[in-house]
């Protein structure tokens, strides 16, 4: 999941976790750190730092 | 999240310091803030919307954003310092304390009214602090996006159950119920800075036909987005100009000489969008039975002549075949006839049998012939099927052309009678009414174009990306490149898809709650639903074995529906956490709902139907009200909120100035209680008075 609570039951996934799932395990997990990234400033009104700190996950997972 | 305490400080009309306190009790829980129009309703509603997100927070019918200090207090000749408009806020979320002081000094506002000083002081614990980074912890608690859903203005709230507001609602459930991180993952993921820079990467690695492929494509994304926000503003303009028109009809189904010939002319207009909706499925149905079928519509010359050969081969015997080819392959292999007679080379008798194979068939060719005869027959069944049906299509799509040229005449007719021969006031409405009408038409001409030139240009970009793709196959240096732009392009797919999925999902558990609010209200056989498509119908059930058709929805019944719907979304807000999502840590969160004019222009039965549910709209209710909404039509609301018994507060804004509207009175009468509320004095302003 990309960043998501205890991994439940595979017959209980939700239509969500299922496309998740379905992705190359290359993009869940870039997914799951982009997200993090986006948790820490999703509140704040200026993000001047989110787009380089994308573009550095980027280059690390796919490398 | 509750609300406590609003404290004004020389804000806008409210001179001096005034205050109000919250109903907060769970069984008290309905704040009522009698006044009259142009008393000071909206400017309290944007105080609050002030304190919490400064002045991008004020609603777009407050009047001279940039001017919150007090007008008197501005010229007055005390210290320039001591000018200063304030906001304080005290909140309860999580159990813990808040205060929040939102100011903005005398020079501040003339230099520039939009920086404000903001602090915010939490007690936890018994222990109060300041809070570093006050905007971030507000939006946290409340983010911007739901403010519209917890503050409104009731009047125009009914235009949230329209069916083009559709996109409003699906923002409205992200918003409330979280998801936006998604979205906003999506849009960053696809920012300039980020695939633009893999782009630029990849450009500079590429050869020189792949750059000028990938300048291409970045021209038709950016047109793309242009596209997209010309079509956005068309929508806004059409919403607005719909509002409008809305306000129209009620004038003219209100005045007596046009009353019938509007009410004729509206059910004329909802049979025509019934039936331009029809014309639209019908089209659409012919263009793809086209596509998919519409090729064995010219093979008929195709299946006379198969069927020509196929019978001649018959008569002629050569299928099926008599002798195979195998057969007499296997008998000269073995160099014996069937007769047990030998078949050496060179005799007689095997030249015999070797002539028969210039006749003997092949089974193969055999299973083709019938294949191909079964083929002639589908294709002919096919085309006589996609005949009748293109003509049945073909047909209705003509009957229903027919039909919006009867009502587009009939409405003409009206529109004439009602320009030529009634009043004054009448040929100004339907002067009117007609200009905004033509807005509406290109309004709607141009969201229609929009919408295909971005179909087109999205196909045209899907093309270019193959061609690029397959440019690039063959170049080592591009392809780390490539990657990066795909895994960007990939990941911002699958947030678009997480995030569709996620919403959806949250569909029939809205449903459950509307169903639940909507069932308090509304007579039994009719029920509101949110579809798939995030639009609001409202069914009724006919006869007894369940069958339900669609009601056309009254201003009343929007009204309501819209209320419903944002009580629903902020009663799953706070059942957030129980509900399976992909994001990690969305909590529950309880909104209050403060409503500036919920009763707008409503009739009794709907006015009485709002009052009942208000104070389980959500855990605290703040409601606005002129006398006339509040008691007016016989005490529609007033019986229902006194007798529920919810109300914790009462105030009522007091007007001070040197004349007021002759429409309103002097005195606010609730029950025995005579309260003056207009004072004559020189200089305008309002005061907070409790009951």
């Amino acid at each position: 999941m990309p960043d998501s609570n205890p991994i439940p039951d595979p017959s209980q996934y939700t239509r969500s976790q299922q496309l998740f799932l379905a992705a190359p395990e290359e993009y869940q997990k870039l997914v799951r750190d982009i997200l993090k990234e986006e948790r820490e400033v999703m509140h704040l009104l200026r993000r001047p730092e989110i787009h380089q700190k994308i573009v550095t996950l980027v280059r690390r997972h796919i490398a | 999240m509750k609300l406590l305490r609003l404290t004004l400080r020389n804000f806008r009309q409210f001179r001096g310091e005034q205050e109000l306190h919250f109903a907060d009790l769970d069984e008290r829980n309905v704040t009522v803030i009698h006044a009259e129009n142009g008393f000071g309703k909206t400017a309290l509603l944007n105080a609050l919307l002030w304190g919490f997100y400064g002045h991008d927070g004020l609603t777009s019918d407050f009047a001279g954003k940039d001017s919150i200090l007090n007008k008197s207090v501005a010229a007055s000749s005390i210290p320039e310092i001591e000018k200063v408009a304030e906001v304080e806020i005290r909140f309860e979320h999580e159990g813990h304390r808040y205060r929040l002081m939102r100011s903005l000094p005398y020079l501040q506002e003339k230099a520039d009214s939009r920086k404000t000083l903001l602090t915010l002081e939490v007690t936890r614990d018994g222990q109060t602090f300041n809070d570093r980074l006050p905007d971030q912890k507000i939006r946290s608690i409340i983010p911007k996006g739901i403010a519209p859903l917890i503050f409104f203005n009731g009047e125009g709230i009914d235009r949230l159950a329209m069916e083009e507001s559709a996109d409003q609602v699906r923002e409205a459930i992200r918003e409330m119920l979280g998801l936006s991180l998604l979205q906003q993952t999506a849009e960053d993921l696809r920012h300039h800075n980020v695939r633009g820079r893999f782009r630029t990467e990849l450009k500079e690695s590429a050869t020189a036909e792949i750059a000028e492929l990938l300048q291409q494509l970045e021209g038709l994304e950016a047109l793309v987005e242009r596209r997209k926000v010309t079509r956005e503003q068309a929508k806004k303009n059409l919403n607005a100009t719909e509002a409008e028109i809305e306000a129209v009809d009620a004038s003219l189904a209100n005045n007596r000489q046009a009353q019938e010939l509007q009410h004729r002319r509206q059910g004329l207009e909802t049979s025509k969008a019934k039936a331009i909706e029809e014309l639209g499925e019908v089209t659409r149905d012919l263009s793809k039975l086209i596509a998919e079928d519409g090729y064995s519509l010219f093979t008929g010359s195709l299946v006379t002549r198969g069927r020509t050969i196929v019978t001649r081969l018959r008569n002629e015997n050569r299928i099926p075949a008599r002798v195979l080819n195998v057969f007499i392959e296997d008998l000269l292999n073995s160099d014996r006839c069937i007769c047990q007679r030998c078949l050496p080379e060179g005799s007689e008798e095997r030249a015999a049998v070797e002539k028969l194979l210039t006749t003997a068939g092949d089974q193969n060719v055999n299973n083709a012939v019938g294949a191909i005869d079964n083929a002639l027959g589908r294709l002919e069944e096919l085309g006589e099927n996609t005949r009748e049906r293109v003509n049945e299509l073909n047909a209705k799509r003509l009957k229903l052309k027919g039909d919006i040229t009867f009502y587009d005449n009939a409405i003409a007719e009206i529109h004439q009678q009602l320009g030529n021969r009634l009043g004054e006031e009448v040929r100004e409405l339907e002067d009117k009414r007609r200009v905004l009408q033509d807005r509406r038409d290109d309004s709607i001409g141009k969201i229609h174009i929009t919408t295909q030139q971005i179909e087109d240009d999205l196909a045209k970009a899907e093309q270019l990306r193959k061609t690029i793709d397959a440019a690039e196959a063959t170049l080592e240096a591009a392809e780390l490149a490539k990657r990066r732009v795909s895994a960007v392009e990939e990941s911002a797919k699958l947030m678009d898809a997480l995030l569709e999925a996620e919403t959806e999902s949250l569909v029939p558990m809205l449903n459950q709650k509307i169903h639940e609010h909507f069932d308090r209200i509304m007579d039994r056989p009719h029920r509101a639903e949110l579809t798939q498509d995030f639009r609001f119908s409202i069914t009724q059930q006919i006869g007894s074995n369940g069958e339900r058709v669609d009601v056309n929805q009254s201003t009343g019944q929007r009204q309501i529906t819209s209320l419903v719907f944002i009580a629903s979304l902020v009663s799953l807000a706070q059942e957030r956490a129980k509900i399976p999502t992909i994001l990690r840590g969305l909590s529950g969160a309880a909104y209050p709902m403060v409503m500036d004019s919920p009763f707008g222009q409503l009739s009794t039965r709907f006015r009485k139907g709002i009052a009942e549910i208000v104070p389980f709209l959500a855990p605290q209710v703040v409601l606005f009200a002129s006398s006339e909404q509040y008691f007016g039509m016989t005490g529609a609301v007033s019986d229902q909120l006194e007798n529920s018994n919810r109300i914790g507060r009462r105030y009522y804004l007091t007007y001070h100035a040197p004349s007021h509207s002759k429409d309103v009175s002097d005195e606010l009468v609730i029950g025995n209680q005579r309260l003056q509320q207009y004072f004559q004095a020189d200089e305008e302003c309002t005061e907070i008075r409790a009951i």
